[in-house]
């Protein structure tokens, strides 16, 4: 059963050089209990694209489609509906850990709060409820440090209580945006650990944002690549893996140093940088950049071109990219 | 064997942390807990760490950003601490450095030509030959000459990082100590700035000192490796042999938490229990690592082990290094 | 290609900047006519036609002793851009030097610095300046040294809370290894990055110090007569306050306008200034 179902996303931001396209008309369709990764550089819209479906988007930025979650557009929702969606139907863990927590609040108290906002909880129920979330989340000691502040925390901890105030009213839908960029890797596989365990048990769908392949590969079940804006490939994260099929993804894929690889072997490059949101060409966003851009891919956004059932990308020279990989 | 062209000897850092009473002395925290390493004329070591695990703080005492709080630190055999005025100057312009954050270490407010000619300030350069330095250090990373008379802002992160190469590179150093110099970069940037340090090393015979918390980064730049742990270094040696067959346990551990892009991997966790995951740096006996090993044993909390030789140009600090290395490939 | 926006081109848009801009022009333009010309001799005495009302030979009318107001208060303007200017040059050039000092030396050097300045800011500007003129006389020349002092602690904190924010930068660990010395790096980098701040702050302080110079000419320890003063001016008006309110009326606003002018500056150039603003990252 469909649980999100995002149509013709866009979002326009305002820029000191004019409007941008920072999301460029992204669909896609996200099963409950579906587990999907966002992969993308910064500037591909990956972020923006959960901000809009939030109604978190920054001053100025417009967006229009549609995303229906459980049959409702989340777009058209006023900011009093909104906040009963998040934080309730939706939970949220944003990349920095200090500043999503309110210094001069305990973290039991933040994640009671949640609590008796959107389920209507006594102070002493919701307590009890804190320390039994924050020792799943597998907070130490859950009983006693229920009263500490963040700064008491470390931050692979702190990314725990945030995680714990977005399971608060057991959600459907998780996302988790570069939820560990900020931490070290051993810390990180611990939380990528602890997000994959709990969306496994409590049945919810998950969508998970990282510039990072390894992450996207090992803990979600099917991947969209994001690259100025526009999805330029989505499949099932075995598929997309195994066959990069856009000549962004095949980029990507062959920039990453790999270990064991060994010294002296020469990484291939993209040319160029990935470019400012207003540079962005109309038609196909990777086609400065492209090894294999002819001119007509300036004319449109590519079409969406199927590989096999579970697998596609936005390309019009799919043929040779396929070819040549 | 040559001497070696940086060496640290037994270097402890220790930092005083804000007073939190006025009836107590400050507490303090060991960055470094007695490093020995040694990095010859040529040659690029990479040093792997987590953030706390002192990496950083070496890279700045073996430039002589900071005094170390006890050990010495030795360029081409000299006391970088008791330095004359002359082998100071010679100093600053034998070893450089390339930061992380491209967009903090370059100031908004100077010219790229300015910044990139910063290092050679002390040596009285007339304009025209600052000018053709400049030119020729920046054709040298990939950069224009007309480049020198635009402003940070107008360039790119990766870009960026080219102008801050072409800073450490102008003086013609022996030493570039390079510190995360990729981690602020996007995936599809960073190949550029990895494959243009690997020419500088082949064209210049620059030595290298590469600090990175990414092994993967660390494995394709550099020949040998240092892996850091709350202020020691753990294991040392070639990246293939390090990562194929690691000897200390936490170099095991970190191999293991790399994310790499195959679907569904198996994975393996270092911390046993739910360990604290805050950095102390308890200096009680034992090894560092007792509290979070999976193969911890009653030995590892009453005796620290020493970083011994176990195998050719090998180090660890490990007492079952042997039993480790024989594990099963962690990846 | 850069992304800046002319600097000029925002500033027409900006619409406080825009306002100020124009009221400190007038400051400015009405003090520079006075230089070469005014309506009247500013000190003129003409006591048969004291107290008239506006008219057209007196646009503003005449005050208690016949001087044409309209003249005075021209003739003001340059009084109070005069001590403005120097009062804050002052302050400036101590305060920053202090701030960069404190900020590059750390240690005790840094805590003296601040605490003498806390010192001063423990006193309010018109009380010091009262203090200062009580020991050394009244006088415009005083009164100029004493809002110059109050301005060192002000510019001396901006400075140094800017300027701590510069030294984290890794720019200045980059200089360091290029082997430069505090005091090169505060005058080839900290000081070209903290500019805008002290920039702005200057305006504001020359608000303020519009503001203590009338203050004390209205209590008679400024501006000594013949001199213009808009302070003095309504100090004189004052007696006069049922007769003739006009008389406080016209220095008022000139003051009002002064310094709501410079504020409104000082805002602009703060969101001007910004380079976050101007350029992308």
């Amino acid at each position: 059963m469909t649980l999100l179902e995002v149509d013709d996303l866009s979002v326009v931001l305002s820029t000191a050089r004019g409007p941008a396209k920072a999301v460029r008309k992204v669909s896609f369709a996200l099963a409950r209990g579906e587990t999907l990764g966002v992969v993308g550089e910064s500037g591909s819209g990956k972020s923006m694209t959960v901000l809009a479906m939030l109604g978190l988007l920054p001053e100025g930025a417009r967006a229009a489609g549609q995303a229906r979650f459980e049959g409702r557009d989340l777009l058209s929702l006023d900011e009093a509906e909104l906040c009963r969606v998040r934080g309730d139907r939706i939970g949220v863990v944003f990349q920095e850990p200090m500043t999503a927590l309110n210094p001069l609040h305990s973290v039991g108290r933040q994640v009671a709060e949640t609590l008796m906002l959107h389920r209507g909880m006594s102070a002493g129920a919701s307590r009890r409820e804190a320390i039994r979330l924050l020792d799943r989340v597998g907070i130490p000691q859950a009983a006693r440090r229920v009263d500490a502040y963040p700064h008491q925390f470390s931050g692979g901890q702190r990314q725990r209580v945030t995680i714990a105030i977005a399971l608060a009213c057991g959600p459907d839908l998780l996302i988790a945006d570069e939820p560990t960029t900020a931490l070290d890797v051993t810390i990180q596989r611990q939380i990528l650990d602890l997000i994959a365990g709990l969306v496994e048990e409590d049945k919810m769908a998950l969508i998970l944002i990282s510039h990072d392949l390894g992450v996207i590969a090992e803990n979600v079940g099917r991947t969209l690549v994001m690259y100025g804006g526009a999805l330029v490939e989505e499949g099932s994260t075995s598929e997309v893996f195994a066959r990069p099929s856009h000549p962004y993804t095949q980029g990507l894929f062959r920039a990453r140093p790999r270990l064991g690889a060994g010294r002296g072997t020469r990484l291939s490059t993209i040319k160029g940088a990935v470019p400012e949101l207003a540079d962005i060409p109309p038609g196909c966003p990777f086609a400065g950049r492209c090894p294999l851009s002819i001119p007509a891919c300036d004319a449109a956004l590519p079409a969406s071109v199927p590989i096999s059932a579970s697998h596609a990308a936005r390309c019009i020279r799919l043929d040779v990219a396929l070819g040549s990989a | 064997m040559s001497a070696p062209l940086l060496e640290l000897d037994d270097v402890v850092k220790r930092y005083a942390l804000p007073r939190e009473s006025l009836r107590q002395a400050p507490r303090q925290v060991v960055a470094l807990a007695g490093v020995s390493l040694a990095v010859s004329a040529g040659e690029s070591l990479g040093l792997v760490g987590e953030s706390g695990s002192g990496k950083s703080t070496l890279g700045r005492i073996a430039i002589a950003l900071e005094p170390a709080s006890s050990g010495c630190v030795r360029f081409e055999g000299q006391d970088v601490a008791s330095l004359t005025a002359e082998h100071r100057r010679r100093l600053r312009r034998d070893v450089q450095m390339v930061f992380q954050d491209p967009y903090g270490s370059l100031d908004p407010r100077r010219t790229i030509g300015w910044i990139v000619a910063e290092p050679l300030w002390a040596q009285h350069l007339d304009r025209a030959q600052r000018q053709a330095a400049v030119a020729e250090v920046l054709a040298s990373v990939g950069l224009r000459p007309a480049d020198a008379t635009k402003y940070p802002h107008e360039f790119s992160g990766g870009q960026r990082q080219r102008i801050a190469v072409a800073r450490a590179l102008i003086t013609k150093p022996r030493l570039i100590i390079a510190d995360e110099p990729v981690s602020a970069l996007d995936v599809s940037v960073q190949a550029q700035v990895l494959n243009l340090l690997e020419d500088l090393q082949r064209e210049f015979g620059v030595t290298f000192l590469l600090i990175s918390h990414d092994l993967a980064v660390v494995d394709h730049v550099c020949e040998r490796v240092a892996v850091m742990y709350r202020g020691r270094i753990v294991e040392e040696g070639s990246p293939r042999a390090l990562f194929q067959a690691p000897a200390h346990p936490y170099t095991r551990a970190l191999i293991a938490a790399m994310p790499r892009p195959v679907p569904g991997r198996r994975r393996e966790r270092f911390e046993r229990a739910n360990g604290t995951g805050i950095a102390s740096s308890g200096e009680g006996a034992g090894c560092p690592c007792a509290d979070r090993c999976p193969y911890a044993r009653e030995r590892c909390r009453v005796e620290a082990p020493p970083l011994r030789e176990v195998g050719a140009a090998r180090r660890a600090a490990c007492h079952f290094a042997e039993e480790v290395q024989t594990l099963p490939g962690p990846a | 290609m850069t992304a800046e926006a002319s600097f000029e081109r925002r500033a027409l848009h900006h619409p406080s900047f825009a306002i100020g801009s124009a009221l400190v022009l007038l400051l400015l333009a009405t003090a520079a006519i006075s230089l070469a010309w005014t309506p009247w001799p500013p000190s003129e005495l003409d006591i048969p036609h004291k107290l008239a009302l506006p008219s057209a030979a007196h646009v503003f009318g005449t005050d208690s002793l016949g001087r044409d107001v309209a003249s005075l208060i021209m003739a003001g303007a340059r009084n109070s851009i005069l001590v403005g200017v120097i009062a804050v040059a002052i302050g400036l050039v101590a305060g920053t030097a202090i701030g960069a000092i404190a900020a590059a030396s750390k240690g005790w050097v840094e805590e003296v610095a601040m605490r003498i300045s806390d010192f001063t800011f423990a006193f309010p500007a018109i009380l010091s300046a009262i203090m200062l003129t009580a020991l050394l006389g009244p006088g415009i020349v005083n009164s100029i040294v004493a809002i110059g002092i109050f301005n060192i602690p002000v510019f001396a904190r901006v400075t140094r809370a800017s300027a701590n924010a510069v030294w984290t930068r890794e720019f200045i660990l980059a200089a360091r290894v290029a082997g430069k010395n505090r005091a090169q790096i505060t005058i080839e980098h900290v000081l070209p990055n903290i500019l805008p701040v002290i920039i702005v702050q200057a305006t504001i302080q020359f608000a303020t110090a519009i503001l203590a110079e009338a203050a004390l000419s209205y209590l008679g320890l400024g501006t000594q007569p013949p001199q213009a003063s808009w302070g003095r001016m309504l100090n004189e008006a004052q007696n006069l306050m049922f007769q003739a309110p006009r008389l406080a009326i016209y220095p008022g606003i000139a003051i009002a306008l002064s310094v709501l002018g410079l504020n409104l500056v000082g805002d602009g150039l703060r969101d001007l200034l910004d380079p976050r603003l101007a350029r992308r990252r």
